[in-house]
């Protein structure tokens, strides 16, 4: 599977930039994909609007601070970088998760997800796929970035 | 700007996505003062426990919550109670929320 990085100009702040991941074929890039998706539901539209100004608040007065985003209970154990994931408040169910990378407090990689409907992300078919991928991702980073063939800088 | 490249070449293309500003121009106003007032107490929070070098585990011993969900209190998207507001506020010692009466009260003292 081939990836490209995309970079996303409409979420490009002074103190963080926001990627994405496409993979080489499809038509969008995760991030897209999600938003795109969550378009066609009236309640998931709504926390998509909340969870992007979010991000643009994070990406304008915060950075992103370590504490902003989730992990997986067992993904403490892991190696950098994990996957991490935001999560709007769901009100009456577990909310609208979304993964993604954080590399550091100035560049993050959104990807993709989906309403959470099971209290395990494994029992949830909207979110397993995308759960699956953020790992592999990540994954693959790691390993990249231990065979130095890729890095990133935060030169503006 | 930060940016990603691979050795001496830039990787990253560049695709707008109009869903983004979309989503925020509908976003009604109260949804966000919402999240910037969750943002700042999250933030606050976690600048308390920086300085009194307490983890996010010592924080959910103290109020006697898991880390789960001391890890959802902040994260900036968190909609806060009086109740639990007041709780961590005993929890940490210190206030985290004025209310703009406090604040000129607080000021003319001075």
């Amino acid at each position: 599977m081939l990836l490209e990085i995309i970079s996303l100009p409409d979420h490009q702040y002074d103190k963080v930039a926001f990627y994405s991941a496409q993979v080489v074929g499809k038509p969008d890039s995760e991030f897209a994909d999600f938003m795109k998706r969550m378009k066609k539901d009236p309640k998931d539209w709504k926390q998509v609007g909340i969870l992007n100004w979010w991000l643009s608040r994070i990406g304008t007065l915060y950075g992103a601070q370590d504490h902003f985003f989730k992990r997986e209970g067992y993904a403490e154990r892991l190696p950098p970088p994990t996957y991490r994931f935001v999560e709007s408040d769901g009100e009456s169910d577990f909310g609208l998760r979304l993964y993604c990378l954080v590399l550091s407090e100035q560049v993050v990689i959104l990807l993709n997800g989906g309403r959470k409907t099971a209290q395990r992300v494994q029992d949830c078919p909207n979110c397993f796929p995308h759960f699956n991928f953020a790992n592999k991702l990540s994954d693959a980073i790691y390993e990249a970035r231990q065979q130095e063939n890729s890095e990133y800088s935060t030169c503006s | 700007m930060p940016f990603m490249k691979q050795g001496s070449k830039k990787i990253v293309s560049t695709v707008h996505v109009p869903e983004i500003r979309e989503s925020i121009r509908q976003l009604p106003e109260e949804d966000k003062i919402f999240v910037e007032r969750s943002l700042e107490i999250a933030h606050f929070i976690a600048g308390v426990l920086d300085r009194k070098n307490l983890k996010q585990k010592d924080l959910a011993q103290l109020l006697g919550k898991s880390e789960a969900e001391v890890s959802k209190l902040l994260s900036g998207l968190h909609n806060y109670t009086l109740r639990s507001l007041a709780k961590i506020e005993a929890a940490l010692g210190e206030p985290i929320v004025c209310t703009p009466v406090k604040n000129k009260k607080q000021k003319e003292a001075v």
